[in-house]
């Protein structure tokens, strides 16, 4: 006997069709669970998130917080949750492009790329000496990948000016923090949050830009909250007092809380007196910062500055943090030091619940402060002090007299210099200028003037665009390493998938570059992958501020991250910074500084007669270079907008979800989405700076704080206009 | 655990903090304690307005854990905004389904797609589901979606599977201020008291008794509302129902015309239409049929899963669609039937009367039932009487000329001017032409009056959707409103002018030909506006708008 006879029946298909099926159709299907789940950090902004990503495979297919790590104790937010959607993006790099005669990108091998890119240097060098190259790396790397790419190019290829767009973002809090404490590094923690009875946030929209802290403001609810922001924000909704002030008033505010404070005898006089020098200065420079005035100019009642002022003084713990509001000024460095000397005069540093605390924005921009060879040498190390250069030398088997002398020109000076013909060359490493420098039209000037333009990335951006070499590089997910946070905890960053095509990680790259130099064994010795990096570096970071040498891997995994300074006798980490009130200055003290406010270079006028204002969203990162590929995201906040108050709104006809354009002196945008709002003040406009299709940066001021080099993104004047 | 979480907005984020062993080890991933529900108590989420940042953590994590695509958001955070700057209030409102007590997706659901869990979830079963959409519109919250690539409507199930495997919701689970949460209610308090469903930029929840508990900031402005709410956007035009609505009505309205004329007929009364005429008549009844019939196969073209369509008519019991879809398909039928019975019985009088008679009935419970479907809450100018008027006006207009129209067809004279029929309706009509003609003009007058009503913004639910539809009418859709009333008011000229002189001959064919060529189409643009022009309620959007 056979097999029984099979009928040929109606198809599922067709039974699913009629309704008939089994099924519920063919896409209902929920995604596959993971096989196995990476532990790794966030590579998005600088909380630091602890979180795994899961693997299917070979692909990564899920992510979720890790909810053992100190930081975010396993939730995430918008981007986190989606991260693992970016690298199986598309616009990924998956080959070396070289650009033709005919102006045409066209994939080349490695070997090829490696060629043009060296070559094209080594001659520029050769021809035009060491200043003509320049590097513009990020704050998006490994600091296993910083501190290579320090040495490579400073060491290796011997350049004199290398940067990163941690200049357009932190740079105003390493320079404040050097004026005030004598060297870099955040003082306080995210515990601080928690335990401080003031929090005082200044430019800080922790609501949008940094989700994972505000659980922290929500868990101490005793605390007072004063927000400081010319909108009103998500964050501003959080606070018991939004001082709401005009754009670039927050010297004036805080010089007139300081005079507050000073009268009101809230000053810890014991703690100035042996802990800081400066205080009589600072002192008669509040003289005439009475409320009137403060009220007058800060566009807020002097009553609620009294308020804040004594809220802050008679806080037994006080924190105050800040963001790009305070660090996207020409007077960025200042205003930062301010902030200090409001925390030292109230003997709010180095103790729990008391600090001043930059809360940064790129997820490793502290690991490439601590040893990325930009604004110092590895380890907070200083160009000009010969006992640094020494030790350096030392550690690394080399000639002081190898090590440059000088730090070279900051990120905006690089872009004069290609303006100016001395720079011919660049190296664009995980930084998309055309979108996030300030005064698009110049910067593109700039890049187009330039005899060789190397652009590494993860994705097609319209930095690569104009490249003549692209070098296709692997992303978050992609690589081993570690990120250093805002509170100084270097947490693992982990390898869950391959690079896609051809694409290398940053390090790989930097090692065939080395190669090619022939300075790999030098420079590199014994070198096999991120482990040996972090090995050395921790060694070299022995002694300094940001001390390593008692971090390991897999103390680092097991713990959660730690926090800098983490000698070897002490691998616990350390949560704050300056508890013994001892200061790395020449005198062991901390620095008060007067600062006097200056007017915005660029008020409101009768051709321009509204303030910019620019800022981010909480569904996009940066460029959105990643953000923007991820389709559940980009849905969330698809387009630019403009935020305009309803009576400017009533003036130029305007309603929400038309279309208007802007222009300032510089640019304009020709279509930006109207969005009619009562969260910002009559003659301010805000915009997000996310958007190439819309890029506000065509119309910033390219004005920069003379000591940090920090662009002042945040007032020009505009006109909007209905389209 | 889960239930205090939501008024604690202090609460420590969960997990073990600080907690000795290995970072990442695997573990559950989160198991709240949870109780089993007690006989009469449901599951609903909870939502602290006060603890809400608006970083749509929860949409995304909604939408990774259902693997929805782009555009089938099942939950959303909206934003309301009140007061002025400085003291601007602003605030998301997170809302998934609401699970409601009286669902209104579940009411009107065609195809019993929908069902109350004992847990009080209202789930949605995709396999039931034609993708007609009409929970998309019941629904004043806007949770119901429409997934194109699957045809059918899937919304959020307050992740059942997770609840069942004693884990939070996906949303609630990723909510990093615990804004969100799940807790129990007694169904029959809530029922007896939901105001805490209530909150700005939200629906009226006695509508639906949405079990969603707000906890809403005391201080809000009195003018806090949706950020979208004020922002009027054109509608889908639904171009399957525009031609299943405009042809049911047509078909029907010409099934009463020639029922009356050839009933005139029958009963010999004067002016009624001679033997000559009932090749006419036959010829009526064939296109009411044929218009029946075809307004039916447009209407697949409507739903996402047509060949489940037959399953839309498993509601009978609640679903007005369920009802419009048996009784218009039963129309179609017994038309074609009638003419069937007619064409075969020859010459004579006609033998369908009983026949056509029912079949008028069926059409008019039918037009009925598919005017009383839009009588949505969650569709305030839909929402009105003037629905099922404008919708039978309709078939007074279209049915009488369409009959008149059959008569020429039937008996085309060779003489008319461009080629076209001799106006010979009027005489073999008799004088019924004038009533029919009448029928119309009072058709196309309480249609324009319906059309002045909805444009008035008088009508219907109150509030500011209606006063959207009212200002899209008045705004880009004007034009569109001058071509409708335009159109109307000179067929209704033509019309009169018949019910004057029927004129017959070949000028009265070219008036005939005029009338039906403005009418026509004005009809046309009449039901376009009326699908565009609708405005739903929701819950408060992001500024983006419908998502």
């Amino acid at each position: 006997m056979g097999p029984p006879l099979r009928l040929p029946g109606p198809s599922e298909g067709i039974l699913d069709w009629l309704g008939l099926g089994t099924g519920v159709g063919p896409s209902a299907t929920a995604q596959p669970a993971p096989t196995e789940w990476v532990v790794t950090t966030c590579g998005y902004c600088s909380v630091g998130c602890g979180m795994e990503i899961g693997v299917r495979g070979g692909a990564a297919v899920s992510v979720r917080g890790d909810r053992r790590h100190p930081v975010n104790r396993g939730r995430l937010c918008p981007k986190g949750l989606a991260e693992h959607h970016t690298i199986a993006a598309e616009g990924r790099l998956v080959s070396p492009l070289g650009r033709q005669p005919s102006g045409q990108q066209v994939p080349v091998t490695w070997d090829q790329a490696l060629d043009q890119m060296v070559g094209g240097i080594t001659h520029l060098v050769e021809d035009h000496g060491p200043g003509s190259v320049a590097v513009l790396s990020t704050g998006q790397l490994v600091t296993e990948e910083f501190y290579a790419l320090g040495k490579l190019a400073r060491l290796g290829l011997g350049l004199r000016h290398h940067d990163g767009n941690t200049t357009l973002c932190m740079a105003s809090a390493v320079s404040g923090y050097k004026a005030s404490f004598g060297a870099d590094g955040p003082p306080g923690c995210y515990a601080d949050l928690e335990e401080a009875d003031c929090i005082l946030l200044v430019g800080a929209n922790l609501a949008d830009n940094h989700p994972l802290l505000v659980p922290r403001l929500l868990a101490n609810p005793d605390a007072t909250v004063i927000v400081v922001d010319p909108r009103v924000t998500k964050t501003a909704m959080l606070a018991d007092l939004h001082l709401a002030v005009r754009p670039r008033t927050d010297i004036t505010l805080i010089n007139g809380m300081l005079k507050v404070i000073v009268e009101a005898g809230m000053v810890d006089t014991d703690y100035v007196e042996a802990h800081t020098e400066g205080y009589p200065a600072l002192v008669a420079s509040l003289e005439g910062f009475d409320l009137g005035r403060v009220a007058a100019e800060c566009g807020v009642a002097g009553e609620e500055v009294r308020r804040a002022a004594l809220a802050f003084g008679q806080a037994p713990r006080a924190v105050a943090a800040w963001t790009m509001g305070v660090n996207h000024s020409v007077q960025g460095t200042q205003t930062v030091t301010l902030l200090n000397s409001l925390c030292l005069v109230t003997g709010n540093v180095g103790r729990p619940g008391g600090a001043p605390f930059s809360i940064t924005g790129q997820c490793n921009a502290m690991g490439t402060r601590e040893a990325g060879f930009t604004a110092s040498m590895p380890g907070y190390r200083s160009y000009d002090r010969p006992e640094d250069r020494a030790e350096l030398a030392g550690l690394w088997g080399i000639e002081e007299a190898d090590l440059p002398a000088e730090r070279g020109r900051a990120y905006p000076d690089i872009v004069e210099g290609i303006l100016d013909g001395t720079i011919r060359g660049l190296w664009v490493i995980g930084t998309n200028p055309p979108v996030s420098f300030p005064n698009r039209h110049r910067l593109e000037q700039a890049l187009a003037r330039l005899d060789l333009l190397v652009v590494q990335d993860g994705f097609h951006t319209p930095t690569t665009d104009l490249a003549h070499v692209v070098l296709p590089a692997a992303i978050w997910g992609e690589k081993d390493g570690t990120y250093t946070n805002s509170e100084r905890r270097v947490s693992r960053v982990r390898k869950a998938v391959e690079p896609p095509g051809l694409a290398r990680s940053d390090l790989e790259i930097f090692m065939a570059v080395a190669d090619r130099l022939g300075c790999r064994q030098r420079l590199f010795p014994g070198w096999a992958g991120p482990a040996d990096a972090f090995a050395e570096w921790a060694r070299v970071s022995a002694g300094r501020p940001c001390d390593y040498s008692g971090m390991t891997y897999q103390g680092l995994e097991s713990s959660g991250g730690l926090q800098w300074p983490c000698p070897a006798g002490a691998p616990g980490g350390t949560a704050r910074l300056y508890p013994d009130a001892s200061f790395p200055t020449p005198s062991g003290r901390a620095r008060l500084w007067p600062v006097m406010p200056e007017p915005v270079s660029e008020g409101p006028s009768a051709a321009f007669p509204l303030v910019l204002n620019t800022g981010r969203t909480v569904e996009h990162w940066h460029t959105r270079t990643k953000t923007g590929r991820v389709g559940v995201l980009e849905a969330l906040a698809p387009e630019a907008w403009v935020e305009v108050s309803p009576a400017d709104a009533r003036r130029l006809g305007l309603a929400s979800g038309d279309r208007a354009r802007m222009t300032s002196a510089r640019g304009s945008i020709d279509s930006v989405l109207v969005r009619v709002t009562a969260t910002v003040r009559e003659g301010e406009v805000f915009v997000p700076f996310h958007y190439d299709e819309a890029c506000v940066n065509r119309l910033t001021l390219d004005e920069f704080d003379p000591v940090s080099r920090e662009p002042n993104y945040k007032q020009c004047a505009v006109r909007l206009e209905r389209t | 655990m889960s239930s205090p979480a939501v008024l604690d907005r202090a609460g420590p984020p969960p997990g073990p903090v600080g907690a000795p062993g290995p970072v990442g080890a695997p573990g559950p991933v989160g198991a709240p304690e949870r109780l089993p529900l007690d006989a009469g108590d449901q599951v609903r989420f909870t939502f602290a307005m006060e603890s809400c940042i608006g970083c749509h953590a929860c949409e995304v994590a909604c939408a990774e854990e259902n693997s929805t695509p782009v555009g089938v958001a099942w939950r959303r955070v909206g934003e309301v905004e009140g007061g002025s700057f400085p003291r601007t209030r602003r605030h998301s409102v997170s809302m998934g389904c609401n699970h409601c007590l009286e669902p209104a997706c579940l009411i009107g659901c065609p195809t019993n797609a929908y069902a109350k869990l004992a847990s009080g979830i209202v789930a949605h079963r995709e396999s039931e589901c034609v993708g007609c959409g009409y929970c998309t519109w019941t629904c004043p919250y806007e949770v119901p979606k429409l997934d194109p690539a699957k045809g059918v409507v899937t919304k959020c199930n307050l992740c059942q599977p997770r609840l069942e495997a004693g884990e939070d919701p996906a949303c609630v689970s990723a909510c990093p201020t615990r804004a969100l949460g799940v807790e129990q209610v007694d169904s029959a308090a809530w029922r007896a008291d939901h105001s805490g469903a209530d909150g700005p930029g939200l629906p009226d929840s006695s509508l639906t008794i949405s079990t969603t508990r707000l906890v809403v900031p005391d201080d809000l402005p009195p003018d806090t509302g949706g950020v979208d709410a004020d922002r009027a956007r054109l509608g889908d035009p639904h171009w399957p129902l525009v031609a299943l609505t405009l042809l049911s009505q047509a078909a029907v309205g010409t099934m009463w015309a020639t029922t009356a004329l050839a009933l005139a007929a029958s009963l010999g009364l004067a002016g009624a239409p001679g033997a000559d005429a009932r090749d006419g008549l036959v010829g009526g009844l064939w296109a009411a049929a044929a218009a029946g019939g075809v307004a039916m196969v447009a209407s697949l073209f409507h739903l996402g899963r047509p060949g489940r369509a037959w399953k839309a008519v498993r509601n009978l019991r609640r679903s007005w669609l369920s009802r419009e879809v048996v009784l218009l398909s039963g129309f179609a039928g017994l038309a074609a039937i009638a003419a069937a019975a007619a064409t075969v019985a020859g010459p004579g009088r006609s033998p369908s009367l009983g026949l056509d008679t029912g079949a008028s009935l069926v059409g008019l419970a039918g037009l009925y039932a598919s005017g009383r479907l839009y009588r949505v809450p969650a569709r305030p100018a839909w929402d009105s009487p003037r629905t099922i008027v404008a919708f039978l006006a309709t078939a007074a207009v279209l049915g009488p000329l369409v009959a008149l129209a059959a008569l020429v067809a039937v008996h085309p004279g060779s003489d008319g001017p461009l080629g076209m029929g001799t106006w010979r309706a009027g005489g073999l009509a008799g004088g019924g032409s004038r009533v029919l003609a009448a029928a119309a003009a009072a058709g196309l007058l309480l249609g324009l009056a319906a059309l002045g009503h909805l444009v008035a913004g008088v009508g219907g639910r109150p509030g500011r959707e209606l006063e959207l539809t009212s200002r899209l009418l008045r705004g880009p859709l004007r034009l569109l409103v001058a071509a409708r009333v335009t159109t109307g008011l000179a067929g209704l000229a033509g019309c009169v002018w018949t019910v004057v002189d029927p004129l017959p001959g070949p000028l009265g064919g070219l008036r005939l030909g005029t009338v039906l060529a403005l009418v026509g189409p004005g009809e046309l643009v009449g039901r376009y506006l009326f699908y565009v022009s609708v405005t739903s309620m929701t819950a408060a959007r992001g500024w983006w708008g419908p998502r």
